[in-house]
């Protein structure tokens, strides 16, 4: 299975997250994501490791559950990606002389970056299209449903055409100038988005059904897990 | 040949389309894509419309259906009856339920990832929950479609995609389905499983047109052919059509494969390649060996799914191998299945200009460009978008910036660049490879391309290893091409013939 590929089940509804109501596929991100993004809205406020460790130890525990091990792993890996980016940072800034920032700091804003990220992932692995689309239309975002759906109904294909197009670039022009994908990469969006205004036009979009609110026990333990920890570590700032 | 546009004789039925004297042009154009088109099409019968790329098969298609009119804004004159309806009375809601479109990319047909899902909230939106059901579990066993309710769309090969998105259009159960090309990406396999599908919605009695240009394995199925030509469409009889094939046997098509290879320097070696994306993944390349010489052509054959992209990253060294060696001896450049991807820059000058550049190479690179592409048989203007390219144009234009920018020799990696051309232009481009006598490497998925190169080592991918083919399958591509240019399809004017 292609990287690309890989990338794009990060933004794929799990099948085993079917059983699942809801509430608790809303509320259990939601409630990682908040301590994750407060300290960036927070003027003065402080993100220790011991919070994003945290976070991401949960929200890596419940994509383990919704998605498997081997996705578990892709994940992690996407975490030390984020410190490999922050410490290879820290040691240019030094080399380039504008002084090395703190490495605790940049390795707990780097990990609570990783939670985020993590926690929108698990958004997407446990909303259906069709959940999002309800969701935005009780929200009365009737037109941005629909957008949003054909975005992240079309986002897998998209991914597989960046990755093309970065392959052609990179043994064409040479690996400076990857920036260059830009072009194809619009171009091609817009073609695909025309071919999508006429299956539209012919298909229609199907109506979000209400889903089932709540599924099971399982719900309670998702939001009562991520709820705790969303509150231990608002504590723990 | 004959220039009129008599119906197929079924005097009991009333006809599901009928088109008469369809005239289209889009908005801030002065000319007419479509010109005086008339077409008439019964339940149950398979109208095959043919025509080269830019001949206004799309355009006929959006015209049909009303896209033309509404989404794109264009002018229309004529009619269109949609089960003796005039298009204009019917609401958006009837349109869909006449007529369905299967488009060149199916993978816009699908708002769920899940094929399953997908399909079963369609036929809910249509029927009902109860009677959707039903629907949806008829149309699934037609199409046998169980195997696939489970998977994401777009892990789906591209026959089984269609497959799936022909059962999507034949939930609204509408008189008329038309597939736009539904034979592009797919291998020999994928083309089997279309060709059922036809046949299936054919037996539900739907009225069925086809734009295609890879038309041979669909003859046998079509109660009409047309060409289309700038325009006009033009009904083909079957008796001509055999007429011409049978003077193409007796005059030698397709002609024996031949063709010295002379023995050069290897420019790549691959030796017991081993690859997998990830540590815990399936092998997608096993003990693979290859050898690629200077001035040859390798053929890779082989499946959809079955690594043949995968293979061409590995050997450009832009994917590194799990296991073994793999000896690149020149620049390797990789021109993707979807040429548009290829191009970065805004004109055909600027991509010589910038290519050249990135390769410190000067003027005389950017000259020896633009020699290549005229040779190739390529003469728009340098300020013409790449992207504004026919496919076949495009294509001759990657080869063209991939050779000029290597000094020495290069081996051009080409991921299906025959997709969505005529067999003419098929056959243009490969003599043009010829012409230009660089090295390459060229996946296919279908067999008709094979015989389009006579003095090629021709590989099939199975289960990711290369087996050299001694016996090249010959599918009448040869024979196709030369059926094209008797039909005028596929010839395009830039191209020398």
């Amino acid at each position: 299975m292609s990287r690309a590929r890989n990338l794009a089940y990060l933004f794929v509804a799990s099948e085993r997250a079917e059983n699942l109501g809801l509430v608790a596929k809303v509320v259990t991100p939601l409630a990682l994501l908040a301590p994750a993004v407060a300290p960036y809205l927070i003027p003065g406020a402080e993100a220790r490791p011991l919070q994003a460790v945290l976070l991401i130890a949960y929200e890596l525990l419940v994509l383990g559950y919704v998605t498997g091990v081997r996705r578990v792993f892709r994940m992690l890996s996407l975490v030390f990606l984020f410190l490999g980016v922050a410490l290879v940072l820290t040691a240019l800034s030094s080399v380039l002389g504008t002084g090395p920032p703190d490495l605790l700091y940049s390795v707990s804003w780097t990990l609570r970056l990783a939670s985020i990220v993590l926690a929108l992932s698990l958004l997407f692995q446990l909303l259906t299209v069709g959940e999002v689309r309800y969701l935005l239309m009780r929200l009365g975002l009737g037109w941005l449903s629909e957008v949003v759906s054909v975005a992240i109904a079309q986002l897998p294909v998209v991914l597989l055409s960046f990755s093309e197009a970065t392959v052609a670039a990179v043994l064409k022009l040479g690996g400076r100038r990857v920036s260059a994908i830009v072009k194809p990469l619009v171009v091609d969006a817009v073609i695909t988005s025309r071919q999508v205004a006429e299956a539209l036009y012919l298909h229609g979009l199907p109506p979000a059904p209400k889903p089932a609110l709540f599924g099971g026990p399982a719900d309670a333990y998702l939001i009562l897990g991520a709820v705790t920890v969303s509150v231990a570590s608002t504590l723990l700032a | 040949m004959c220039d009129s546009t008599t119906s197929f004789s079924s005097p009991t039925k009333a006809p599901s389309l009928e088109v008469v004297d369809l005239w289209f042009r889009y908005p801030r154009s002065s000319g007419w894509v479509l010109r005086g088109v008339s077409l008439r099409l019964y339940p149950g019968e398979v109208a095959l419309v043919m025509g080269a790329s830019g001949s206004g098969k799309t355009t006929l298609l959006r015209a049909i259906t009303g896209i033309g009119r509404w989404i794109y804004g264009g002018e229309l004159r004529g009619k269109v009856l949609l089960g003796g309806i005039p298009l204009e009375d019917l609401s958006l809601d009837g349109v869909r339920r006449s007529i369905q479109v299967v488009n060149q990319n199916p993978y816009t047909h699908f708002i769920e990832h899940l094929v399953g899902r997908d399909l079963l909230s369609t036929a809910v939106q249509l029927y009902g929950e109860e009677l959707g059901r039903r629907v949806f579990a008829r149309v699934t066993t037609a199409f046998k479609l169980e195997g696939l309710l489970s998977r994401r769309f777009f892990e789906l090969s591209g026959g089984q995609l269609r497959r799936v998105a022909v059962a999507k259009a034949l939930l609204w159960d509408p008189k008329v389905l038309i597939l736009d090309e539904p034979l592009m990406w797919l291998d020999d396999e994928g083309v089997a499983d279309v060709v059922e599908a036809i046949r299936v919605a054919r037996s539900l009695g739907k009225a069925i047109l086809i734009f295609e240009h890879r038309f041979v394995r669909l003859l046998h199925l079509a109660d009409s052919i047309y060409v289309l030509r700038g325009g006009v469409l033009h009904r083909v009889e079957q008796d001509f059509l055999k007429k011409v094939q049978r003077s193409l046997r007796l005059s030698g098509y397709p002609p024996s494969r031949s063709g010295a290879r002379t023995a050069r320097r290897p420019l790549l070696l691959a030796k017991d390649l081993w690859f997998r994306y990830d540590r815990r993944g399936d092998w997608i390349l096993r003990s693979l060996s290859l050898e690629v010489t200077e001035g040859v052509a390798t053929l890779v054959y082989g499946a959809n799914g079955a690594g043949k992209s995968t293979l061409l990253k590995v050997l450009s060294g832009y994917l590194k191998p799990s296991r073994g060696r793999l000896e690149l001896r020149s620049r390797a450049v990789y021109v993707p299945q979807n040429i548009y991807l290829f191009f970065t820059e805004e004109s055909v000058a600027k991509e010589f200009e910038v290519a050249c550049r990135s390769r410190n190479l000067g003027k005389q690179c950017v000259e020896r460009g633009v020699s290549y592409l005229r040779a190739l048989g390529v003469n728009v203007d340098l300020e013409e978008s790449p992207f504004n390219l026919s496919w076949g144009q495009a294509v001759r234009l990657a080869v063209a910036v991939a050779t000029a920018t290597s000094e020495g020799p290069a081996v051009l990696l080409l991921d299906e660049p025959f997709t969505g051309l005529t067999y003419l232009e098929r056959l243009q481009l490969a003599e043009s490879l010829a012409k230009l006598g660089s090295t390459y490497v060229i996946t296919t998925s279908n067999s008709e391309t094979l015989a389009l190169f006579p003095s090629a080592r021709v590989f099939k991918l199975v289960e990711g290893a290369l087996e050299e083919l001694k016996v090249v399958p010959e599918r009448g591509a040869l024979e196709a091409a030369e059926l094209c240019r008797a039909l005028g399809i596929g010839v395009s004017p830039d191209v020398e013939s």
